[in-house]
């Protein structure tokens, strides 16, 4: 076990470096030059760009400009420390081999993802500012969908061909059919419109005090939480379903049954139990999901969270601030699938994580 | 059926209806399948409507309507749909309605409404479904043809193409592919056609993972084996044996797929970074919808945002469950052992 996971760290390795590549490609190829970005006053001559551009290594060619963006390290042909000394204190000149190493402290390597073009904060401070709100939007869902898919799957292989399974299968199928953002605009609309029940959007009421409110918080938290938790509940729901179904069948529920096993135990103790394992493995792809659906949501009711953040970065074209997310949610994406995957070797013995 | 010795020669009328009655075919047998299933047929209908609406959106607009899409008329602006109030003067009831709604837009008859700047609502729901379908197909289309591609080579080359392949794989599967799409066209403000390349570039994962497992399944059956032994050459096995038997499958996974890539793209119009304005699509057009929440109509004193929010939300919602179930029932028909619901 130990060795897998530490074997499935280190193949995410290759998999992160990947994801690098293709986002230091991402923001090469995008319109629009730094330099000319961030130093937009007149005064500046062309001179002073060029030197500019030179020590922050935009004049090297890309593959180590890359290594630059990544390790925050730089390496300079010949004797370049006093030409480096604006960007960093910790250079040295080796003579014998001739080439010039600075650290200019940074890069991806050591978590700095840069800084907002749009307000010049560092991208991880301002992401980090609001993470509470995308994962108390995130967990709730998660909860709820659990919550809900599973009895939901249950109900509808119990009765199968019923009316009731009927419903649960429609249900499972409207459910991810139905585009989230539509679901939030007409829950809005009927809920906190029309009807008034529900605030509009927002993380809580703004007040004077700001005092912290358990039920304004809740209040707020409704529908968002629900119209995003459709999705998942919908895919819990069909593969809940499947699996007892696949279950039922087998030798062992049969055997059971012939034994005059009253259906209670039957059903939680044989069915249950097998039907269960299975979403152990649905997890990660669950949080993989709600991220996603997250920036959608997050939109609609002026959730102060992550997604909302990328979205308006995105409208003001602020690269390293949609880069910086794409760069905190794909190691993440590769924990949840992970963490997912021990889960499942962890309540089914018999699978051997090799 | 009556039982018939080796002497005694077949009847007459049963060896004809034999020999007239064309042979099933897997083709056939499937399209049976599929007539027998309603929950089939009515999506497949739905899909062929939508088709077909964004096909003629322009004459059905001209007819209908008579306005271009992005035809502006302030003074029309928010007007309700004409169709109810229509209806009840048709059946004698509320004569002002509709003739005040018209002597407003011009004569113009707006029967679904119209948005904040006068544009046509059914115009545009129908220039909107030529987006939906156009961007949908055609990403299928480059993903499908990318995926199956590179998942025949990873599993039937191996080893080295094999490993890269995988790593390639997973290092887009790990990916937040909504935020890297929103990245992408942050930067290129993209076209109708620029979209459908970087929604298909994106959708090649689920096909070519699939597509390997099935050919790495595919190739130690006997009768790869066989063909092997026959000194069939790599391609024509390929090709002739391992292919064929993918097809249905990866049908079934592209009807699923255009449902989702029709989310996708609404999506993307919706938060803004889809097909760039004037262009009517459905996301975009919910998008504008949300700033009339409150809005009371002067008039009547309604609200006027019930004609924006419905409309194109029903129609991506019916187009995305059309696909779907019909994924399933395409599934059921092609191959009955793979059916979920039993």
């Amino acid at each position: 076990m130990t060795r897998y996971i530490i074997r499935r760290f280190l193949q995410a390795i290759p998999t992160l470096l990947g994801i690098s590549l293709l986002g230091f490609t991402l923001i090469k190829v995008a319109p629009g030059d730094y330099v000319l970005m961030s130093t937009f006053d007149p005064s500046i001559t062309a001179e002073a760009r060029d030197e500019f551009r030179r020590q922050l290594g935009h004049d090297q060619p890309i593959p180590i400009q890359y290594v630059e963006w990544l390790t925050g390290v730089s390496l300079r042909g010949g004797n370049m420390v006093d030409n480096m000394a604006p960007m960093s204190k910790s250079c040295r000149y080796f003579g014998s081999l001739n080439f010039t190493f600075c650290d200019r402290g940074g890069g991806l390597l050591r978590w700095d993802l840069g800084y907002s073009l749009a307000t010049k904060e560092p991208v991880w401070d301002m992401l980090r500012s609001r993470m509470p709100a995308t994962f108390e939007l995130g967990i709730v869902v998660l909860i709820l969908s659990f919550l809900f898919g599973v009895p939901l799957g249950f109900l509808g292989a119990l009765f199968r061909g019923s009316v009731t399974d009927q419903v649960v299968r429609l249900l499972s199928v409207a459910g991810q059919a139905v585009p989230v953002f539509w679901m939030g605009i007409m829950c809005i609309f009927i809920f906190s419109v029309l009807l008034g029940w529900l605030p509009v959007s927002g993380r809580m009421t703004i007040s004077l005090d700001m005092k912290f409110s358990l039920v304004d918080r809740i209040r707020h938290l409704i529908l968002p939480s629900f119209v995003l938790s459709l999705g998942p509940v919908a895919f819990l729901t069909k593969l809940v379903r499947t699996q007892v179904l696949e279950v039922i069948e087998q030798d062992f529920v049969r055997t059971a049954r012939a034994k005059g096993l009253g259906s209670l135990a039957l059903w939680t103790r044989h069915v249950q139990r097998n039907a269960m394992l299975p979403l152990a493995t649905v997890l990660g792809p669950a949080i993989v999901g709600v991220i996603n659906g997250a920036l959608v949501v997050e939109t609609i009711f002026a959730w102060p969270g992550m997604g909302r953040l990328t979205w308006f970065s995105a409208l003001q074209r602020d690269y390293p601030m949609i880069m910086g997310a794409v760069m905190f949610f794909s190691p993440l994406t590769i924990l949840s699938y992970l963490i997912s995957d021990i889960l499942y070797a962890v309540v089914d013995p018999r699978i051997r994580l090799r | 059926m009556t039982s018939t010795t080796a002497d005694q020669p077949l009847p007459v009328a049963a060896s004809s209806a034999l020999s007239t009655k064309p042979p099933k075919t897997f083709l056939t047998v499937t399209l049976e399948r599929i007539r027998a299933d309603a929950m089939t047929v009515g999506p497949l209908l739905f899909i062929l409507l939508i088709g077909l609406l964004a096909l003629l959106a322009n004459p059905l607009g001209d007819l209908l309507v008579g306005v271009d899409p992005n035809r502006t008329n302030l003074d029309a602006a928010l007007q309700p749909p004409l169709l109810p109030s229509m209806a009840r003067r048709l059946v004698g009831l509320d004569q002002g309605v509709a003739d005040s709604l018209l002597e407003v837009s011009g004569g113009v008859t707006h029967w679904l409404g119209t948005d904040s700047l006068g544009r046509d609502q059914l115009v545009r729901l129908l220039h909107g479904a030529r987006v939906s379908m156009l961007v949908a197909f055609c990403a299928a289309g480059i993903a499908f043809a990318l995926g199956t591609t590179i998942g025949m080579l990873a599993g039937f080359l191996g080893g080295r193409v094999d490993d890269l392949i995988l790593w390639l794989i997973n290092t887009f599967s790990s990916l937040p592919t909504l935020f890297v799409l929103i990245l992408l066209t942050a930067i290129y403000k993209p076209n109708a056609i620029l979209l459908t390349l970087f929604l298909g570039f994106f959708g090649w994962i689920g096909p070519a993972r699939f597509t390997r497992g099935q050919v790495l399944q595919i190739k130690a059956l006997d009768y790869a084996t066989a063909a092997r032994a026959l000194g069939a050459s790599r391609l024509r096995i390929m090709w002739y044996h391992i292919l064929p038997n993918t097809i249905p499958l990866i049908i079934i996974l592209i009807m699923v797929d255009i449902g989702s890539l029709v989310l996708a793209e609404s999506v993307l119009s919706f938060l803004g970074f889809g097909v760039q304005a004037p262009q009517a699509t459905w996301g975009s057009m919910l998008a504008k919808s949300q700033d009339f929440y409150f809005l009371l109509d002067p008039t009547t004193g309604n609200r006027v945002a019930w004609h924006l929010i419905f409309p194109p939300g029903i129609l991506i919602f019916l187009t995305v469950l059309a696909l779907y179930l019909l994924g399933d029932g395409l599934r059921d028909a092609i191959d009955p052992q793979l059916r979920i619901d039993r």
